[in-house]
């Protein structure tokens, strides 16, 4: 891909991170993207396309009307979930590169501790109708359960335990003790707290779970061409994709197995070459089957690697959520991670890896995943 | 006594709705059959049923009669209930149930404590009317080998 092809991300924002932000879901998101517009050097009128998380509630309009944007060329949300992060950055990307706009936000902004709760099924709830009135009668009610029950199977078919998945809670929590933004920073995790910590839905321990957060985060993306010419050094997007379905699966498996191949021909690189990793964690062990999917690391060896310290940021194999990911730093689906993706290349993690060249952030175990990569020139 | 789906506890949010594409499924329940979509042409079994069969689209499905038997696929545990209709029945399990016919159904087990619940339990169904117009698939330790 020559230069004029390529995109960058050239600005990331956040709010903080809180259990009640006693703000709009707006505010969140307008906050989150001033900042990031700051961080690029960017006027909120130089922005003309705008996208979002389609379950979110602060429509392009809105926001378009309060940066003062003056003509909103590209705009759309993405369906599903909370899984679309990396689905928005290929999306945005691919309206610069075909010159529908020049300066694309990716923005969010959530109560999801004070206002509209995922673990509730307030969400993602299908009120009995559709494939709902096959599962919610029985008492398979979020996504959560689908989650326990896949990882149920996938013990028993490749051995991995709860001690393992307690391993990858233990690990992020190490990061998020280094990263002042983390809701966790001050609370160290034991394996210990974590074996005695209650089921939630069994398998699944209190500490296998995300958090609940409100806050609000955004990148600003636009052409390498014209990142260069920004205050920030470019951050490249070297490959983003994304994945629905794939007919006649194996029941365990996980949607990385059908992205990887295609994400890494993409990119022109594989696993082995990724520095550090960013991964979806709305519960641990997920980590772990995505590792395994995704091709880091061969199935049931994911957490054998875990246990013996391979995620870790300063001796890990591969280091995993170094900013303390959705168990410790903030449940902002995808949306913190792609940032601290960003920061990883750009040298500012609090849990920094040294000479990151290939940054890999998974905003959906296998639904959708970015390489950020340095500027080549 | 476990079961989780005892009518009084089932609030009208968490009944399932019939629709066009499932109703024989739910219509064969009434009638204390356990029926799954089959397509004419190549045989498929489908469940959660779908308006198509994906081998053969455009192609005719009927509703074939199962054994009822099968065996634990995969089990969760509820602990922490986050619908009041489940409030007052936790710990209580969801089953995916293998038929013997290969398709797999989310369900309860009724009369099997959750930790006593092993992937490989063989299990039948059992018919529990929960209303006039809907009576869900259970399933119990199985009786016979």
């Amino acid at each position: 891909m020559n230069d004029r092809d390529q995109v960058a991300v050239v600005g990331i924002g956040e709010t903080d991170y809180s259990r009640d932000s006693g703000r709009s879901e707006l505010m969140l998101s307008l906050q989150a993207i001033h900042a990031a517009l700051d961080d690029a050097g960017l006027e909120g009128s130089e922005v003309d396309g705008l996208m979002r998380w389609a379950v979110d509630t602060s429509p392009e309009t809105a926001v378009a009307e309060n940066l003062g944007v003056r003509d909103l060329k590209w705009f759309g949300e993405i369906a599903q979930a909370g899984n679309v992060g990396a689905a928005l950055v290929a999306s945005g990307s691919a309206a610069i590169r075909a010159g529908l706009a020049e300066v694309v936000v990716i923005y969010r902004g959530v109560n999801g501790r004070s206002g509209r709760r995922y673990g509730s099924g307030e969400v993602t709830g299908r009120r009995g109708h559709g494939a709902g009135a096959f599962s919610e009668p029985f008492g398979m009610l979020t996504p959560q359960h689908g989650l326990a029950m896949t990882a149920r199977r996938r013990m028993f078919e490749t051995g991995t335990t709860s001690r393992q998945f307690g391993m990858v809670a233990v690990t992020e929590r190490a990061h998020a003790n280094r990263n002042p933004r983390a809701t966790f920073h001050d609370r160290p995790l034991t394996i210990d707290d974590h074996q005695e910590s209650r089921f939630i839905v069994e398998p699944f321990r209190l500490y296998d779970c995300c958090l609940e957060t409100d806050g609000g985060g955004a990148l600003v993306l636009t052409s390498l061409e014209r990142a260069r010419s920004l205050k920030r050094q470019p951050v490249v997007i070297n490959a983003a994709a994304q994945h629905a379905y794939a007919a006649n699966r194996e029941y365990t498996d996980t949607a990385a197995k059908f992205l990887g191949p295609r994400l890494w021909a993409q990119a022109g690189m594989g696993p082995g070459d990724m520095d550090v990793a960013q991964i979806y964690d709305h519960f641990a062990p997920f980590v772990i089957f995505a590792l395994e999917d995704y091709g880091f690391i061969e199935r049931g060896e994911g957490g054998p690697l875990v246990e013996s310290g391979g995620i870790s940021w300063d001796n890990g194999l591969l280091p995993v959520n170094t900013s303390g990911g959705h168990l410790s730093e903030a449940y902002m689906q995808g949306m913190n991670q792609l940032l601290e993706g960003v920061r990883q290349v750009r040298g500012t993690s609090t849990s920094q890896v040294e000479n990151v060249g290939a940054s890999f952030v998974d905003t959906g175990i296998g639904t959708g995943a970015v390489i950020f990569g340095p500027d080549a020139r | 006594m476990t079961n989780p789906c005892e009518p009084n506890i089932l609030g009208e949010r968490l009944l399932p709705v019939p629709e066009p594409d499932n109703q024989p499924f739910w219509d064969a329940l009434r009638v204390g059959e356990l029926r799954i979509q089959r397509c004419v042409d190549c045989d498929t079994l489908q469940h959660p049923p779908q308006p198509m069969c994906p081998r053969c689209p455009g192609s005719t499905q009927e509703w074939a009669l199962m054994s009822g038997r099968g065996e634990v696929y995969s089990y969760v545990v509820t602990h922490q209930p986050t619908n009041p209709a489940f409030r007052d029945k936790t710990p209580f399990a969801t089953v995916i149930v293998e038929l013997a016919e290969g398709p797999r159904m989310v369900s309860n087990l009724v009369d099997v404590a959750p930790e006593a619940i092993e992937i490989g339990m063989p299990v039948e169904v059992v018919f529990h009317p929960v209303t006039e117009e809907i009576t869900l698939p259970l399933f119990r330790r199985a009786t016979s080998p």
